[in-house]
């Protein structure tokens, strides 16, 4: 297993500024969303769903890989100006 | 060789004089400006202030990409955009940007180009504050359809 840190930002804040989950080695972007829902709870699944995994220089696809040392961040749908 | 495009994520209280002096060129005769502010009014609640949050590297990189396509769309233009992080009352601004350019028009389209690409994809996000003490996150675009 891993255990994923993941940096919140916007509304994902009223979970802390980070949250700790733990996944299978060479979990997909899929999966790793998944296992947030299961954390976060299944009535803020339209949350996770509309928000995109990142690290600190790109947004990652559904299928990408994560690795434990991947620094994690999770946006949910943007409104900045 | 001069910068002709600069970005950032910032806790400062932005300047517009920094803006003008940054995109201000002898070949360029105008200089368009937007500034964005905190509105005391949203869908019929009395606003007091905004939380600014933002993925600052994410967010500077997308404000590059977004100046760097406006360039391409409207060649010889410069960019400077500062975007706020952090808490605003109402009238404080949240977002400068100045686009300067040759001729007026390509000032105005590239300037109006740059704010609604940063409102649809770059990683920023603001949360309300009404009178009655409550607080929230305002919806947007998702990413995973930009």
């Amino acid at each position: 297993m891993n255990t994923l840190t993941i940096k919140c930002f916007g509304a994902f804040r009223q979970f802390g500024d980070i949250i700790t989950i733990d996944t299978p080695n060479n979990s997909s972007v899929s999966q790793v969303r998944e296992a947030l829902v299961r954390h976060i709870g299944l009535e803020h699944k339209p949350l996770v769903e509309d928000a995109v995994l990142a690290n600190d220089s790109e947004i990652l696809t559904e299928a990408a890989i994560i690795e434990s040392s991947t620094k994690l961040s999770i946006l949910p749908p943007v409104c900045g100006g | 060789m001069r910068e002709t495009i600069h970005v950032q994520v910032t806790t400062d209280e932005l300047d517009i004089n920094k803006a003008i002096a940054f995109v201000a060129s002898p070949a360029h005769g105008a200089i368009d400006t937007f500034i964005g502010a905190v509105r005391n009014e949203h869908a019929g609640k009395d606003v007091t202030g905004l939380t600014y949050d933002a993925h600052k590297e994410l967010a500077e990189k997308s404000f590059t990409e977004i100046c760097t396509e406006a360039q391409k769309r409207w060649p010889e233009t410069h960019y400077y955009v500062d975007h706020f992080q952090g808490e605003l009352k109402v009238s404080e601004v949240s977002i400068i940007i100045a686009v300067s350019s040759p001729h007026r028009e390509e000032s105005f389209d590239a300037c109006r180009f740059v704010i609604e690409e940063i409102k649809k994809s770059s990683p920023v996000w603001k949360k309300e504050h009404y009178v009655d003490s409550v607080s929230t996150w305002l919806p947007g675009h998702s990413l995973r359809s930009a």
